[in-house]
């Protein structure tokens, strides 16, 4: 009893650090620290369909992309508020998730993973072309969100909407992974025959991984239009599906406290080397390498080899508190 | 030929004229085998004889050309593997399918999966009071069915950190833990030591008579099969050798044959 009350302390703690971290930024910082929340929740989503149920869905920057411009659309052309509009970006990404998820569900690796990434560009080009609807290739203003008078105009005000989503969101994926649904998911992923014995219905958890991915894109889309102010189809291209990715992998696919570490990582590198924006791809593809070569497990797998805590039961002790 | 289809049919588990082509191969001609309740049946054969392919035809992993499976008085032949196993037959695999990322508990607990049914998302998401108990129970079924099969001391060790021996018993208690009414095991004593594979025997054994579960045994070691089997179905090239109590097989002739490579 007392090392769970220690436990909660700690949570608290880490709760109130997160809520006061605006009162030490500048804009700019403020800005980085948005985008890391924002990447965190859209990562989360191809870790959960990458790594947890295994399926080669690179999907995560297409919903990003459906999300940001429904929320942004709805906005800008029937002019509905804001908090309305997010949920709408993780609905309408979610009905965009499942149906190409019947496709998908199809199709295994090399070619679930060309679909799906056919699939965001597919959508990028949309964006820039279906100028009638999605205003072209330059994008477009986002109004800022208001609540009850009160104007998210700074990335300090916005941090706060970014804080409280994503925290839900990050809560109600860790109840769903450390569930019967998680483990359900990690059963396909090693084995989906003996998932399929174990009476798992392999399709459905599947369309689920799918679903669950395509929320979180959906509303860190959503998100992602307060954080810029301005969206613009570029936002949703290769780039990000390789950023994406390179955050799950060095992250160690399948854990949730790597992958914080890694979209801290991954986020702030080109921050720091804005001079060489040009070679964005070419670091992230030799961050993958790297990765492969020297720890293949990602962060997660490098805290299983050297940390003195048993992290996997740390990790995936799932079981200790209900028992 | 078809009055002995129907008796097969009528059976608590029966195959009626199974027939599997890969190709040009026949890997299963006309397999008709009955088993019946709380009967530990052997398939024996060797390399190669159609002992995996049965399995997989029986859990619909791979199609019969033609045939047809009974369950209860039930067809299963159109079945998925999954509803396969939520009618209560649960297999095991050759290669062990163990999930390595997980505790040997928490292996044990995908099994409780056909069990768990009440909760929604909505309960999971927010951890619920139905959620709650409903994973206690499926824990305390999963240990439970750790214990009988005496391994409970390793529930929290991960999976892939056990000996072979281990999950061979994981996987076995997976089984257990889902109340199946038909256990198939591929190959459970392969590359367990004499020690392992008695103390298997013994599980096996509690596992026919006290919880009435009917089993079908497909192996190589033929000790193990011949002692533990009620009545052994010999298979050869993907045909129904021969078929009886373990002693009859013990001097069937096309059997001797068949393992000894009488040439005949």
């Amino acid at each position: 009893m007392k090392g769970s009350r220690s436990k909660y302390m700690i949570q608290a703690g880490f709760l109130i650090l997160l809520f006061c971290i605006p009162l030490v930024t500048n804009n700019y910082e403020q800005y980085i620290i948005n985008l890391i929340f924002v990447n965190f929740l859209v990562c989360l989503g191809l870790a959960i369909i990458l790594g947890f149920s295994g399926q080669f869905a690179f999907a995560s920057a297409g919903f990003l992309g459906v999300g940001a411009y429904t929320a942004g659309l709805f906005m800008v052309r029937l002019g509905i508020s804001y908090w309305p509009a997010l949920l709408l970006s993780g609905f309408v990404t979610l009905v965009i998730a499942v149906l190409l998820a019947t496709i998908g569900l199809r199709l295994r690796r090399y070619y679930l993973a060309i679909t799906t990434i056919s699939f965001t560009l597919c959508m990028r080009f949309f964006y820039v072309n279906a100028g009638k609807l999605t205003l072209g290739p330059s994008g477009f203003n986002i109004p800022h969100a208001t609540l009850f008078g009160f104007n998210f105009n700074t990335d300090h005000r916005v941090y706060y909407i970014v804080l409280v989503v994503v925290l839900l969101f990050s809560v109600l994926s860790w109840n769903i992974l450390r569930s019967k649904i998680g483990r359900a998911f990690m059963a396909i992923r090693d084995d989906e025959e003996a998932a399929a014995a174990a009476s798992i219905d392999v399709k459905k958890y599947k369309l689920l991984a799918f679903a669950i991915c395509g929320v979180l894109g959906g509303i860190a889309g959503g998100l992602y239009t307060q954080v810029l102010g301005r969206i613009t189809p570029d936002e949703f291209g290769m780039l990000p599906i390789l950023l994406h990715f390179v955050i799950v992998v060095l992250g160690g696919l399948g854990s949730f406290f790597g992958l914080m570490i890694a979209t801290i990582i991954v986020t702030i590198i080109p921050e720091l080397i804005r001079a060489f924006v040009e070679f964005q791809e070419l670091l992230y593809g030799a961050i993958i390498v790297l990765i492969i070569l020297v720890a293949p497990g990602g962060i997660y797998g490098l805290m299983l080899k050297y940390s003195p805590i048993r992290w996997r039961e740390k990790l995936h002790g799932s079981v200790e508190k209900y028992s | 030929m078809e009055a002995s289809r129907n008796t097969h049919s009528s059976k608590f588990f029966g195959t009626d004229g199974i027939t599997v082509r890969f190709g040009g191969l026949t890997a299963l001609k006309d397999v008709s085998i009955g088993v019946g309740e709380n009967e530990i049946r052997g398939l024996i054969g060797p390399n190669g004889a159609g002992k995996t392919t049965f399995f997989n035809v029986v859990t619909s992993y791979i199609p019969a050309d033609s045939g047809d499976i009974f369950f209860q008085g039930e067809s299963i032949s159109h079945f998925k593997p999954n509803e396969i196993a939520e009618r209560g037959i649960i297999r095991t695999f050759q290669r062990r399918g163990i999930l390595p990322d997980l505790t040997a508990l928490e292996n044990v607990m995908t099994g409780c999966h056909r069990l768990m049914g009440d909760v929604r998302l909505w309960d999971i998401c927010f951890r619920s009071k139905r959620y709650k108990l409903e994973e206690a129970e499926a824990i305390r079924r999963a240990k439970e069915a750790l214990e009988s099969v005496g391994i409970l001391d390793i529930a929290e060790k991960g999976a892939e950190d056990l000996a072979f021996g281990q999950q061979t018993l994981v996987e076995i208690a997976r089984s257990l833990v889902s109340n199946p009414k038909l256990l198939l095991l591929d190959e459970p004593a392969a590359g367990l030591s004499p020690s392992e594979r008695e103390h298997l025997m013994g599980v096996l054994r509690m596992i026919a008579s006290e919880r009435g579960i009917s089993l079908i045994i497909a192996d190589h070691v033929m000790e193990f099969v011949m002692e533990i089997c009620d009545n052994l179905t010999v298979l050869n090239f993907g045909e129904v050798l021969a078929e009886g109590s373990p002693t009859h097989i013990r001097q069937h002739k096309g059997v001797l044959e068949a393992y000894l490579g009488g040439g005949g």
